[in-house]
């Protein structure tokens, strides 16, 4: 593995200038697509990390959408798996939104963003509600009601405040 | 290997790879192996920055699961949760360290060494607690990975990749090898072979390959070529052999006209000095009379030799160009009966012509036939005994061969100077002395002639006694044969006496 540091080192030493270009235009890219702390996106400002929103509400399942089926809603990229989807979706993107901008359900409860598994997903009265994880949803399931209520109370309050603001 | 005994003695001095294939092998080798390094190299860092991204997003997902999970019981203050908590996170061997903190920032529990909140596998997240209204910040979670363990994963990986392509490079190299040595060294080896024999023995050896490719077809030339040569060297051998015979030949021929040319001269010589001095008294006129006979005849005999060397010399230079055109046999013998009588023989000699039944044609030079059968028959004159006789006979054999043959009833010609008497002056001297006179030169001249027309000169002694000399000629020179049934005209015919042979007196002449 000293190979691969060595090389590591070079490729870092010989191209810094084009590792900031692409970083400082990936940071505009962030900045274009609004990237808000409301909104769980990826690095390229894509919801859901790829996943079809309306695929959840159609066929109970999570299925990844395709780069080339997009919709731009509300300062994010949404993919989706059919042409039919993006039309169902681009007609009224407020119910196939996921809940707390894609956060995990619980950790909203507690005040805190964390990553949303587009896989680890359920859908109570109509929101899609996603979880870190299945340990989470699992917590998260056996007081629902509950949960649900007190994020919802949470989630105004923390809604605008970056993620690792909330960990200091 | 196969190729290893050529380059052997060279080893101990310096390494000269003479194979085909080890030299391939020495670059192909060492390229594959950069090549594949490189190839590693670059797998090696895409997959290090992978695996830490995997490690980064499991610590992310292990950190925030673990707060959620410890938030109730870092609210109780139940320390028994707690470490069971922390017990069950640091079962995952990527976790380095775990620490939880209280709100006040006192270790509860912990793994490790407490880690340093920025490094580069660190996560520091908060521990809320759901309240009946709103959330409480009750501690924090502090854990810290580990890389080692992925990056003995991927060492491992990388190990067994780079023994696949250590292996694969091996097979390729054998493959490559034994590919070559049936393509390309086993011929070149063939084709080496052969130019080394060739080179120390001069021998030709074709080389056994066939193949479609380029150096199939480089074998086949270099055999074609070799065909070539070794034709050519065989026509350069025969010529030289060849021209070795004539210049010898003409060398000895030189050497005996000269010795022919000797000795007339020394009789003319000798007898004119007897003469001219008076050796003898002034009063032996007639002794003095027969030496100047002598010496005309010595004189005669030189012009005689001298015409026939400038015969021989033109008909052997190709300077004579023979004129075929059809002529009746009839009119041939008729023609050389004619020349016969003028012609020097022996006294009461006799001619006989036995001319044929009339009607054949020959396709041939005329001219150049009479002067051939005016020598023959002046050789038989010469031969026959006083009183003898000499006959000229045309016939065709039943294979369709004409002959011209002349006969005469004086001694045989000994078997052993036969073959000789067709190369000039070859045939011993004693057969040229009295009545064989100018025979040497003669019959090499009609041999010549005869050769023109295709044909040969045949020297016989015939059990009947005497000797025969024959000029055939093959069937083609035949262009017309009479009618089956016997009897032509008048005006075909010579005037013989008999019908079928004609008898000619000779007188002696001086």
């Amino acid at each position: 593995m000293h190979r691969s540091h060595s090389k590591t080192a070079e490729i870092t030493r010989t191209a810094p200038l084009i590792a900031a270009i692409v970083f400082a235009a990936l940071f505009c890219c962030a900045q274009a697509f609004g990237a808000s702390p409301a909104l769980n996106l990826n690095e390229n400002g894509i919801a859901l990390h790829g996943y079809d929103p309306v695929s959840y509400f159609t066929n109970q399942q999570a299925e990844r959408g395709r780069s080339s089926i997009s919709a731009e809603y509300n300062g994010a990229t949404y993919y989706f798996a059919e042409k039919k989807n993006r039309d169902a979706f681009l007609q009224e993107p407020r119910l196939y939104e996921p809940h707390y901008g894609g956060y995990c359900a619980y950790g909203v409860a507690v005040g805190q963003k964390f990553n949303g598994d587009p896989e680890v997903f359920m859908i109570v009265e109509g929101k899609l509600y996603l979880q870190l994880d299945r340990a989470t949803q699992t917590l998260w399931k056996a007081d629902l009601d509950k949960n649900i209520a007190i994020a919802d109370r949470t989630w105004p309050v923390i809604r605008q405040i970056p993620a690792n603001v909330l960990n200091d | 290997m196969t190729n290893a005994p050529p380059s052997a003695p060279n080893t101990t001095n310096r390494v000269r790879l003479t194979s085909i294939s080890a030299r391939y092998l020495t670059r192909f080798v060492p390229i594959i192996m950069i090549i594949f390094t490189v190839m590693i190299s670059l797998y090696g860092t895409v997959a290090y920055h992978q695996a830490m991204a995997n490690l980064a997003t499991k610590l992310d997902t292990l950190v925030a699961r673990q707060s959620l999970l410890l938030g109730e019981a870092v609210a109780d203050g139940r320390n028994d949760r707690i470490g069971l908590l922390v017990a069950q996170t640091i079962a995952d061997r990527d976790v380095a360290t775990i620490a939880v903190l209280d709100a006040e920032g006192a270790t509860l529990n912990r793994y490790g060494s407490l880690p340093s909140a920025d490094g580069p596998l660190t996560r520091s997240v908060a521990i809320n607690h759901m309240g009946p209204n709103s959330y409480q910040r009750v501690g924090t979670l502090v854990v810290s990975m580990s890389e080692e363990l992925a990056v003995e994963r991927l060492t491992y990986t990388l190990f067994y990749i780079a023994l696949l392509g250590i292996a694969l490079l091996v097979a390729a190299a054998v493959a490559a090898h034994l590919v070559l040595r049936a393509t390309v060294s086993q011929p070149l080896d063939k084709m080496l072979t052969a130019i080394r024999i060739q080179r120390d023995s001069g021998a030709h050896i074709p080389i056994d390959w066939d193949s479609p490719d380029q150096i199939g077809q480089v074998v086949s030339a270099y055999n074609a070529l070799q065909l070539r040569q070794t034709k050519t060297e065989n026509d350069l051998t025969r010529l030289h052999n060849k021209a070795a015979r004539a210049h010898q030949s003409k060398s000895d021929f030189v050497g005996r006209v000269i010795e022919e040319l000797r000795t007339p001269l020394n009789s003319i010589v000798g007898f004119s000095e007897i003469v001219s001095s008076q050796r003898f008294g002034p009063d032996t006129i007639h002794r003095y009379l027969s030496y100047a006979g002598n010496i005309n005849q010595a004189a005669r005999h030189l012009l005689y030799v001298i015409e026939n060397v400038l015969d021989l010399t033109k008909l052997e230079g190709g300077e004579v160009e023979p004129v075929f055109a059809p002529v009746k046999v009839e009119m041939l013998l008729r023609r050389a009966e004619t020349a016969a009588a003028t012609l020097p023989h022996n006294k009461g000699v006799r001619l006989i012509v036995n001319a044929p039944a009339p009607g054949f044609i020959l396709n041939v030079d005329a001219g150049l036939i009479n002067s051939l059968l005016g020598k023959l028959l002046e050789n038989a004159l010469r031969h026959a005994p006083d009183d003898g006789r000499v006959e000229l006979t045309f016939s065709v054999s039943p294979g369709g061969t004409a002959s011209f043959t002349v006969h005469d009833n004086g001694d045989g010609i000994p078997e052993k100077e036969i073959e000789r008497l067709l190369t000039p002056f070859a045939a011993s001297r004693d057969m040229d002395e009295g009545r064989y006179h100018g025979i040497r030169l003669s019959l090499p001249i009609c041999k010549i002639l005869a050769e023109m027309h295709s044909g040969t000169i045949e020297i016989t002694n015939p059990p009947a006694g005497g000797a025969a000399v024959s000029l055939l000629l093959p069937p083609s020179r035949i262009t017309e044969s009479p009618a089956p049934s016997p009897g032509g005209d008048e005006n075909s015919g010579t005037d013989h006496r008999a019908p079928r042979a004609s008898v000619q007196y000779l007188h002696r002449t001086a």
